[in-house]
């Protein structure tokens, strides 16, 4: 069975579809994703890039060195891209039928209204 | 090594052996490349500074939920995360039983139903006490949130209603100076343990089947006042029947139905039940032996004093094989498992 994908998940590997970040390019590029609505904590990052290793939809890209240490590089997987897009069309759906919904909402309440008047 | 590095190191300390040799470096990196972008101008500052509340937080939970996992984890981890979400289960279960047998207790002792006899434990409350009894009673709603899902209001109303006890053993043990210490902070650590079982439902924690659950709970309450009544009225054989006697036959009758589904189905149930088993086996025993530590000190001339400490003694034996049992199966069945690590490279 699919398991559902959690919020940060999702922004993790929307960071990733532009190309291979280290963990604090994906921090960076959740909060401007977000507009800083979403402050990924690194114990919250790393907990879930080992699991979206583990289920194959993220891998190491490179090591660089960077300051006297080795920055490791991620990059999406195909997986992990296929997983995005049916997500991403999962939640676009959501929000259709939710518009959709308003709406026919916001009309019936105007005639209603303007039947009164 | 900075002070600000070496703190953080010791803080991923909470994160287990394996996870820790997957991702500190990456973590430890990442934690230092935010503190000094968020204070460029002055690095030193940065470097004696300490990781915030917020990222250790962040850092328990993960600890919590790499140890106690869900499906997708380490076997092991799930194994122990399904174990303890189990034994959070069947402890706030005990709570919301006694708690609902208190009230019937209460009401039948201010109402004599005629022509039965009370059982030892009625007493008419007083107010104090009636509020008592009453507000206990919050661990039913305690136990149906965590039935349904809605484990953060659980966890914070378990942690208000555990107060008390606290309070009251802090109390019996400083101003009334109880006689064992040690058999009261035992019993407070009984009675708070389901409440720390219940960092094991965190947010990849499955949903627990409800129906089962829900029976359980009137089941349970009448069994209770079953073995109450058994006890007889005050005097007799009530004093047998306390709560780590009623929490034995639950022990003892739990391994009884796991051996027999083991002989049903001819291999062992999952291993988390074993593993519940030993963790409640253990948990009991100890309840047991601080009780029998009390007993212990009850005057030689009080009726029963010598039966009592021989069932406590059976009882111990038999919580003692039971643990013991269920944590060799749960060993047997964890050393096949394998260990999880994540292969980067």
């Amino acid at each position: 069975m699919r398991r559902v994908m959690t919020e940060q998940a999702f922004y993790i590997l929307t960071a990733l579809v532009d190309g291979p970040r280290h963990g604090y390019g994906i921090v960076g590029e959740v909060a401007e994703l977000t507009e800083g609505r979403v402050d990924l904590r690194v114990g919250t990052l790393y907990g879930v890039l080992d699991r979206l290793v583990a289920d194959g939809h993220v891998e190491l890209d490179r090591e660089e060195p960077h300051q006297g240490r080795l920055r490791r590089y991620f990059r999406l997987t195909d997986s992990g891209r296929e997983e995005l897009v049916a997500e991403a069309a999962r939640l676009e759906a959501n929000a259709r039928a939710a518009t959709r919904k308003l709406r026919a909402s916001g009309r019936t309440r105007t005639a209603g209204a303007e039947g009164v008047a | 090594m900075t002070p600000l590095e070496v703190r953080y190191r010791r803080a991923l300390r909470m994160l287990p052996t394996a996870y820790r040799q997957a991702w500190e470096e990456d973590m430890v990196a990442t934690y230092l490349e935010r503190a000094y972008a968020a204070n460029p101008d002055d690095p030193e500052d940065v470097e004696l500074g300490s990781p915030d509340a917020a990222e250790l937080v962040s850092i328990a939970a993960s600890a919590v939920r790499l140890r106690l996992g869900a499906a997708g984890a380490p076997p092991r981890a799930v194994a122990w995360g399904a174990a303890i979400r189990r034994v959070a289960l069947v402890g706030l279960l005990a709570h919301a039983v006694v708690a609902v047998v208190a009230v019937l207790v209460a009401v039948w002792a201010a109402r004599r139903l005629p022509g039965v006899a009370l059982p030892a434990v009625a007493y008419r409350p007083d107010s104090w006490q009636t509020a008592w009894v009453l507000a206990d009673l919050l661990w039913l709603p305690v136990y149906g949130c965590v039935v349904y899902g809605h484990h953060r209001i659980a966890r914070v109303l378990a942690a208000i209603l555990i107060v008390p006890s606290v309070l009251a053993t802090v109390v019996d043990m400083v101003v009334a100076g109880g006689p064992s210490p040690v058999s009261r902070l035992y019993g407070l650590f009984f009675a708070a343990l389901p409440v720390l079982a219940l960092a094991a439902f965190h947010r990849d924690a499955p949903p627990v089947a409800s129906r089962p659950w829900l029976i359980a709970l009137p089941a349970g309450v009448v069994l209770t006042v079953a073995a109450l009544l058994i006890g007889g009225p005050a005097g007799d054989r009530s004093v047998f029947v306390d709560l780590p006697a009623l929490w034995t036959v639950g022990v003892v009758g739990a391994a009884i139905a796991y051996l027999w589904a083991a002989a049903v189905k001819g291999a062992p149930p999952p291993v988390h039940q074993a593993l519940a088993l030993a963790v409640l086996g253990v948990a009991v025993l100890g309840l047991r032996v601080a009780t029998t530590v009390e007993h212990l000190a009850f005057p030689p001339e009080l009726p029963h004093r010598s039966a009592l400490l021989a069932a406590d003694l059976v009882e111990a034996a038999m919580l003692l094989v039971v643990a013991l049992a269920s944590a060799a199966a749960a060993g047997r069945e964890l050393r096949r498992a394998p260990h999880t690590q994540r292969s980067l490279a």
